[in-house]
């Protein structure tokens, strides 16, 4: 018999749908939580807020349980909806002054304290000039540098062709070097 | 190679995709342009950053509060299945009462054209002789089906 980890996303989605299993539910939870979580964060930048944006994401999946579990890309579609919400947030936050980055969360490691602080200070700086990227730059270069996703898995998350996701990953890391140009 | 391609070859370069005559192209231009060699060291730094930031986890309770939020969402029952089968439905029932529709409309022009052509039959009769299978020449302009010797009215040509 098949263990519940190894269910595919449309079986459970399917128990989702059907028995409004909470079991399954908590699994796809856990199969997608922490990356989501992670793009929304790198998106928005905002711990509080990304959780309570995550908290979004997963309302829309139970609202969408039944149209979810026919999908053939549920991956590409949670992504999707995952940035729509950030980029929702980021645009009704653009007109209050700039956030400050969320530092405490960022873990510092290594044991050299003065190595620490100047990594630590160029990590605040490289997050600082994403904010300034477009969201679509910033989505395929967290999902790649940050997160380290392949390009095959960026595709089918965003539902673009893998060349569109190279190019828009060299266009961020350019951008970003022009906007860190003289800081690193 | 100018300084346009060589910064749109960046990504390639770092992972090693370009062939060999391209490679040594951008490498021959890193040597020769300061700003595209200070430029892929920015990069290489930048990229050197990227994959020390630690994954984040979200709040240990954020499933207990979605949980909780789902628990306010009213559950909508199927009363009709699937949106699909009632599109489908109403989509067969247009065509078929708009089929329904043209069809009856032609049967009654079609009826109302059959009733005037009689109509004028009658009218013209004395120009016609009732065929009993004896002519076999003419033009068969009207017919009554009926046993043995079919009735048909002929227009003779003189």
């Amino acid at each position: 018999m098949k263990r519940i980890e190894d269910l595919s996303d449309q079986l459970l989605l399917f128990e989702i749908s059907e028995n409004n299993d909470e079991g399954a539910f908590r699994m796809i939870f856990e199969r997608y939580s922490e990356r989501l979580f992670n793009l929304i964060y790198r998106m928005t930048q905002h711990y509080e807020d990304s959780n309570d944006l995550l908290q979004e994401v997963f309302i829309r999946v139970y609202k969408n349980r039944r149209k979810c579990f026919r999908m053939k890309n549920f991956k590409g579609w949670v992504y999707t909806v995952a940035l729509n919400i950030a980029r929702d947030y980021i645009r009704l936050h653009k007109r209050r002054r700039e956030q400050v980055l969320d530092e405490k969360r960022e873990s510092i490691d290594g044991d050299d304290p003065l190595k620490n602080s100047e990594d630590a200070e160029i990590k605040r700086k490289i997050l600082n000039a994403l904010k300034k990227l477009n969201i679509k730059y910033r989505a395929v270069f967290t999902l790649r540098d940050i997160q380290g996703m392949s390009y095959q898995e960026i595709s089918k998350a965003l539902n673009i062709e893998e060349g569109t996701v190279k190019s828009r990953l060299n266009r961020a890391r350019l951008r970003l070097a022009r906007e860190l140009e003289g800081n690193l | 190679m100018n300084c346009k391609n060589v910064k749109s070859l960046y990504t390639a370069f770092c992972e090693k995709t370009l062939n060999d005559v391209t490679k040594n192209e951008v490498v021959k231009h890193i040597k020769e342009c300061d700003s595209c060699r200070k430029l892929y060291e920015s990069l290489d730094r930048i990229t050197s950053f990227t994959n020390k930031y630690e994954a984040l986890k979200p709040e240990s309770d954020t499933m207990e509060r979605i949980l909780k939020r789902i628990g306010t969402i009213p559950q909508t029952k199927k009363l009709l299945g699937p949106r699909w089968i009632i599109a489908y439905a109403t989509l067969f029932l247009i065509i078929a009462g708009a089929s329904f529709g043209i069809f009856h409309r032609m049967n009654v022009k079609r009826q109302i054209l059959a009733k005037k052509k009689q109509e004028e039959l009658y009218k013209r009769k004395n120009r016609y002789i009732m065929d009993y299978g004896q002519f076999e020449k003419g033009n068969v302009i009207y017919s009554i089906p009926g046993e043995g010797n079919s009735v048909k009215m002929v227009e003779i040509s003189y």
